[in-house]
């Protein structure tokens, strides 16, 4: 119905002679046509206010595109890669096997990994890395110099002794606790020229809790190399989103129900969009009706006590954002939103009351579910 | 000229109390549940809007609808009841003008479109706020519905608008 | 409609001088018609019809999106276990696995699929407690077993107006 009256419209509207332009030909234009009795600018207005409101619900005829899912276990984790485009299959096979490479290099547990080979290394024989392994090497002992330690990457061994991962996990003797401290120090890895490194005896690196944020980046740069229009990496909870044209939305676990969320963030469009969340919610176990969650207080040697239910990074960037999520969980809220303040980190702190703490910088994208509120700090 | 113009302003306000009025009598009216989504309203409010659009103009009968609903988001509405009614109201509008200004349209036909393009414009409130394609499926329902309340609308302005126009006449001679 | 139109090109009622322009000047406004009129039935028309055409459209949608039916998919080393409609479990049933790690246990139900046991040290598949939706999950690393559910075309991804994905 509107539609046939805006082509009416059109006609309407052309004036009868060239020079009767401006508001007062419109006053007169009562003169060429007996409906013309509204100024044409308000009338403008209501044919493109009704034409706007059907806008939406035309838009529904889209062309599929191919779409390609690959699932696989990899870096101790549950991979789901997803791509939609021309080039989906293709992307995602390229992909698994970039992520199959990568995870022969980083790996703690692989015997014949660059991560195994500088643990085993010490100062009269160090080892060559891979630029890769080099790199993220160097940008995690960066990121522990800025957390103060709080980050560490040699954290493994204290990790090994409470038995995350295990069957025998529990409480270790504090004795135990502090001498496998004295080994945990990220100014213990030594890295030199020409992607030479070692560490000192005793002293193992993992790079697992910066690992995945930065394959996830590695894996982002491979598949766009290829014609898609969507991505999507879930890197056993890490995500990383990127859409050409359209905004995809990012849900948020709740640390409380595993089949809530806490928010949605909207994506924004092509830019990579790093998700990553940590938690104490998912990995625990009990001892005595106390819960151990697995990130672990660098000073204590103990789990990590915090008022922290969760910590989100929203970024571009994914070796930060892994190992930034994890470090402002340690924080605790007040902490935290002074570091992502002062680092410039767009973040979302779920707190026990139940209030979302999100960076100012992220109002408008973020989105509360129900029994959470945001406030933005 | 001047005198008009004072003479328009005050009866746009009046119709703006009017359309206050009809909003929070609605909301008493029409019971609670009948309508599926909270937040959604038939628009009886629109006999203002319409009466403005007859008697005073277009661009009056736009500052009532957009005024009404920040007014009442004023008077202790709530965001979402505002976004309902201003979509809504600006849909409702929109769709009257167009209609209004073709030939072969009575009020009815006016009155009914602006009803259910309120409808159209609830919904489109709904989807945005709720983020959920599910409202779709209220909208032939409150279409129907609010068209339906539109003929009773068109049927009930009709004296209003005589009567204006007939105080108008009589205050100009 | 027309019969005020043609009267005067006047819209300016300063000039109520004359005897014809003391009628209140409402060429701007919309014209009287208080009656049903030939137009009026278009725009119910269409207006039933858009309504009509909406209300079986989402008739023949809703009954395609309901015989989408859910389907729980068990994958253990990406080779698939099982895969069958949740119908078929009108009465939950205790589904074994066993594993290098040890076993597990997950329970089947028509409404709802979770993980009751499992020898992994973590339990992390335990605590993503019920899967009820498409593209619920639960992921049991040391066993390498992941239940899903799945939509009958195999369909993995979230289920309609959620999120795209979720962050853990």
């Amino acid at each position: 119905m509107i539609k046939t009256c805006v082509s009416e419209y059109s006609s309407f509207f052309r004036p009868d002679s060239p020079e009767k332009t401006g508001s007062r030909a419109f006053a007169m234009s009562g003169s060429f046509s007996s409906s013309c009795r509204f100024p044409s600018c308000i009338r403008l207005l209501a044919v493109i206010l009704a034409g706007m409101f059907l806008l939406p619900f035309s838009g529904c005829t889209k062309r599929r595109e191919p779409k390609a899912e690959l699932s696989l276990f990899a870096m101790d984790t549950y991979v789901r890669l997803q791509a939609e485009g021309e080039d989906a299959d293709n992307a995602v096979k390229a992909a698994a096997s970039l992520l199959s490479e990568l995870e022969q290099k980083l790996s703690r547990t692989l015997e014949g990994s660059e991560v195994s080979a500088l643990n085993r290394s010490s100062k009269d024989s160090p080892v060559t890395l891979s630029e890769d392994t080099y790199r993220l090497l160097s940008s995690v002992c960066e990121y522990a110099e800025k957390t103060e330690g709080r980050f560490d990457p040699t954290i493994a061994p204290l990790m090994d002794l409470w038995g995350f991962g295990t069957e025998k996990a529990s409480v270790p003797d504090e004795k135990k606790i502090g001498e496998t401290l004295a080994r945990v120090d990220f100014r213990r890895i030594h890295l030199l020229s020409e992607n030479q490194a070692y560490v000192e005896e005793g002293t193992q690196v993992d790079l697992g809790g910066a690992a995945k944020g930065f394959i996830g980046q590695l894996l982002m740069e491979k598949m766009q190399s290829f014609s898609l229009s969507k991505i999507i990496l879930d890197l056993g909870g890490n995500i990383c989103v990127w859409s050409k044209s359209s905004s995809l939305s990012v849900g948020v676990i709740s640390p409380l129900q595993s089949d809530k969320l806490i928010c949605i963030c909207d994506s924004p469009e092509n830019e990579n969009l790093f998700v990553i969340t940590s938690g104490a919610y998912e990995r625990y176990f009990e001892e005595n009706g106390v819960k151990y969650g697995h990130i672990m207080d660098t000073r204590t040697g103990c789990p990590v006590v915090t008022d922290l239910l969760s910590a989100t990074i929203i970024g571009s960037d994914g070796t930060s954002g892994d190992i930034l999520s994890t470090t402002l969980f340690a924080l605790g809220c007040e902490e935290a939103k002074a570091f992502a303040v002062k680092e410039k980190i767009d973040c979302i702190l779920c707190a026990e009351n139940g209030t979302l703490w999100v960076s100012s910088s992220l109002e408008g994208k973020v989105h509360e579910q129900e029994g959470w509120t945001i406030r933005y700090f | 000229m001047r005198r008009r113009l004072a003479y328009d302003i005050t009866r746009t306000a009046i119709l703006l109390a009017l359309a206050l009025v009809l909003s929070i009598l609605e909301a008493w009216l029409v019971p609670k549940g009948i309508l599926p989504i909270p937040g959604f309203k038939l628009g009886f409010a629109n006999i203002a809007i319409l009466v403005t659009l007859y008697c005073v103009g277009r661009k009056e009968a736009l500052l009532v609808a957009v005024l009404r609903s920040l007014l009442l988001l004023a008077f202790g509405g709530n965001i979402v009841g505002f976004v309902f009614s201003l979509l809504g109201g600006i849909a409702a509008w929109s769709t009257m003008c167009v209609l209004s200004d073709m030939p072969h349209v009575s009020i009815y036909g006016v009155s009914i479109g602006g009803a259910a393009a309120h409808g159209l414009g609830q919904i489109l409130a709904a989807l945005l706020l709720t983020r959920t394609v599910y409202v779709i499926g209220y909208l032939p329902y409150l279409v129907l519905l609010g068209s339906a309340a539109g003929g009773l609308i068109a049927y009930l302005t009709i004296p209003i608008v005589k009567a204006l126009d007939h105080i108008g006449n009589e205050m100009i001679q | 409609m027309s019969k005020r139109g043609g009267q005067s090109d006047i819209s300016d009622s300063g000039r109520s001088g004359s005897a014809r322009e003391k009628q209140l000047d409402n060429s701007k406004l919309p014209a009287r018609n208080f009656s049903f009129r030939k137009g009026d039935f278009w725009v119910i028309g269409s207006i039933v019809l858009l309504c009509t055409i909406m209300i079986a459209g989402l008739a023949i949608y809703g009954q395609a999106t309901r015989s989408r039916s859910r389907y729980v998919r068990i994958t253990q080393n990406g080779r698939i276990l099982m895969e069958r409609d949740l119908q078929e479990f009108q009465d939950p049933v205790e589904f074994r696995i066993e594993t290098d790690a040890g076993h597990m246990v997950i329970v089947i139900s028509s409404e709802k699929v979770y993980v009751k046991e499992s020898d992994c040290a973590d339990k992390i598949c335990v605590h993503a407690g019920d899967l009820t939706k498409i593209g619920d999950g639960a992921v049991c690393l040391p066993n390498r077993v992941v239940v899903q559910i799945v939509s009958g075309s195999g369909d993995a991804g979230s289920s309609n107006g959620e999120v795209d994905v979720v962050a853990k």
